[in-house]
């Protein structure tokens, strides 16, 4: 390879690349690169310090003064301190940074290569101002940073570093449409490209102000002695640069040197009152100005010999965009719709109900997506709710129609992990026969066999209701209706009376002889009532063959959840005139106020009504009531 | 070459006093942004998550 032709060719490329994709940064997700877990920010940054190595390897001359040689080198050191104890938790960003700032600072000092790059930022800004004002009109959520991973608010680092990357950009517009360096046309498109970023820096900080959460201010005072001499090392870098610019200034009152201390002034004020997060795109522009501000000779540009690199670029950024629009890769963690990598970190954190939350919110977008559900099993598992989390666990295995969902649905190794924890849990509870959650687990994975041997294994019918004589299907309906598929009804329903009797019993059921008011022929009676935190589900069976489902939606959902066995809600028939009633009481919910009634006609229909919202915790158990004939 | 170092000299000189400003600003943002700025570091609103469509 030829030095002299080809590395700083490339280099100045690359920077003018990074300088255009730097404003993105906040968009950083349509840029991921699948297979190498990176952006195209952090790939084409890492292109710019592979190729400074092997200029510093290959002349041994770090072309930095001395002056900001050696604090870079004490900065990188103490990163790395800091790093080995523990008190810096992403030392390779910080890394990148510092050598991006070096990089930069060498390749920069091309003739004009700074005021191009700093063009290319200002016309790259306008086009993220136009997607961010785009995204706040039409409430589009891949393209608007502040809704980021399902959450509705605004993370203050996210915004802090969005609302820095604008006025940076602004400034630079300014510069470049009123400082008359620029020709005509370039004048007319900085105004422009200028208006859009102020537009949509007040709009991006108007909606995040009342919903950002997370805010500290910056604790620079109460470092400790390592962290202080990280952050003094970096701020005297800074500081220096920002006072050759002025040294500059003072000797020819170019305005670009204006522009440089207008952009070194904004993020010294920015970043004392903002609690953002080191960025590559801070290295690279500090590289930039501190190219612009060291005398000396400079070199002719290469970088304008490349258009066919250019098409190339702008092809990748357009394809790698689509790509990551049209499909979430798990490892694309900063990509809104990822709530895998989100549940993945709430997860282990017990943070349930941000979990329970942001599952909200993808299925009312994406309401056929069944991973989800997955993770809500998990969580409903991890509070101790397993009947709650078998209802997941099956939401989770149902069959997803042709409709695009977002990842997959729990895949065979994660199903087992899931059945045999559901099955310790059940097992480790005081009293395991009245959970039914395992089985129904198997039911769902269409294990129905294994799932009717072990509650056929259970239930053993005591000798007083063996001697009484009924019809089955009604009860065997219900458990069918519990163990969700009302095709085991017929299976059930060819056990002993006595036997499905007990299986209720054993759920909980309250069994009790039917009132003299009630229709003899109804006789054997169930009625079943499941309430989750965003469904209530009611199942009501008679012995003349009437049958009536119900799901309604409950419009608050309440992760809240009572004990696995908790009490106060019952069904129970009331007043018994023309017209026999069943009432659904939640005691702990609405002050034990008829939640839902049944109601059965003289032909024998029944009909459930809503009486009241059930709101407040949800218990993890069904209701069920049976009338004996 | 007595013009280089007296650039530099100067350049330290600005150096250290924008050093110390930025620190003087950064004590008051501390305390200003305490009082001021400082919210609730909860994401999620008690109330049902809202988002755009």
């Amino acid at each position: 390879m030829n030095w002299r032709r080809s590395v700083p060719g490339d280099a100045e490329f690359l920077l003018v690349a990074l300088a255009a994709l730097w404003p993105w940064e906040a968009y950083g997700f349509l840029l991921f690169i699948p297979g190498l877990h990176v952006t195209l920010i952090g790939f084409a940054a890492f292109g710019v310090i592979a190729l400074w190595a092997y200029a510093l390897v290959a002349r041994w001359r770090l072309q930095l003064p001395f002056e900001l040689a050696w604090p870079t080198l004490a900065l990188l050191a103490l990163i790395w301190a800091a790093a080995a104890l523990g008190k810096l938790h992403s030392p390779f960003l910080a890394t990148g940074c510092v050598l991006l700032f070096v990089a930069a600072a060498r390749f920069g000092r091309a003739e004009g290569l700074v005021e191009r790059a700093l063009w290319t930022s200002c016309l790259s800004g306008g086009a993220v101002a136009g997607a961010t004002l785009w995204a706040l009109i039409s409430g589009m959520l891949p393209v608007a940073p502040w809704v980021r991973l399902g959450v509705p608010g605004v993370d203050a680092r996210e915004l802090a570093g969005s609302g820095l990357g604008f006025v940076l950009c602004l400034a630079m517009a300014i510069h470049f449409a009123f400082s008359g360096v620029a020709s005509r046309t370039k004048r007319v498109a900085a105004a422009i490209s200028g208006a859009l970023i102020l537009a949509a820096l007040v709009g991006v900080v108007a909606n995040g102000l009342g919903r950002s959460f997370g805010y500290i201010p910056p604790r620079y005072f109460s470092l400790d002695g390592l962290s202080l001499a990280t952050l003094l090392s970096a701020l005297w870098i800074f500081a220096r640069v920002a006072a050759k610019a002025e040294v500059q200034r003072r000797e020819s009152p170019r305005p670009i040197y204006v522009l440089f201390l207008a952009m070194a002034g904004l993020a010294a004020f920015g970043l004392a009152w903002l609690p953002a997060a080191p960025r590559l795109s801070h290295g690279l522009l500090m590289g930039l100005v501190c190219a612009g501000v060291v005398p000396g000779k400079r070199r002719a540009a290469e970088v304008s010999r490349r258009p066919g690199a250019e098409i190339a670029a702008v092809g990748l950024v357009a394809g790698l965009s689509i790509l990551n629009l049209a499909h979430v890769f798990p490892a694309n963690e900063r990509h809104p719709w990822n709530y895998e990598s989100a549940a993945r970190r709430d997860f282990p954190a017990a943070r349930y109900r941000a979990l329970e939350q942001r599952m909200d919110v993808f299925e009312r977008r994406w309401p056929n997506e069944t991973r989800t559900h997955y993770w809500r099993a998990k969580a409903a598992l991890a509070r101790g709710l397993p009947h709650r989390a078998a209802r997941e666990f099956a939401r989770a295995l149902r069959s997803g129609d042709d409709n695009r969902t977002l990842f997959p649905s729990p895949s065979d190794p994660e199903t087992n992990d899931f059945v045999t924890r559901l099955r310790d849990c059940c097992s480790a509870a005081p009293e395991p026969k009245r959970l039914f959650a395992f089985e129904r687990a198997l039911v769902a994975r269409g294990n129905t066999d294994s799932a009717l041997a072990v509650l056929e294994h259970q239930t053993t019918a005591d000798a007083a209701s063996s001697r009484t004589r009924f019809d089955a299907t009604p009860l065997a309906d219900a458990a069918a209706f519990l163990l969700g598929d009302m095709a085991l009804s017929e299976r059930l329903a060819a056990w002993p009376a006595p036997k499905v009797l007990a299986l209720l019993e054993n759920w909980g059921a309250t069994v009790t002889p039917a009132p003299q008011s009630f229709p003899a022929e109804a006789a054997p009676f169930v009625v079943v009532a499941q309430l989750l935190p965003d469904q209530v589900e009611l199942f009501a069976g008679a012995a003349n063959g009437s049958r009536s489902t119900q799901t309604w939606e409950r419009p608050e959902r309440d992760y809240g959840a009572t004990a696995w066995n908790g009490g106060g809600w019952t069904l129970a028939p009331a007043e018994y005139g023309e017209t026999p009633r069943i009432e659904l009481r939640i005691a702990a919910d609405t002050d034990g106020r008829c939640v839902a009634e049944l109601r059965i006609a003289p032909d024998g229909a029944l009909d459930f009504r809503r009486v009241a919202t059930p709101i407040g915790p949800t218990p993890d158990t069904p209701a069920i009531l049976v009338l004996l004939p | 070459m007595r013009d280089a170092i007296e650039k530099l000299r100067l350049e330290r000189r600005l150096a250290i006093l924008l050093l110390l400003a930025w620190l003087a600003l950064a004590a008051v943002a501390r305390v200003v942004g305490f009082a001021v700025i400082s919210r609730d570091a909860e994401p999620f609103p008690a109330a049902r998550v809202e988002v755009a469509e």
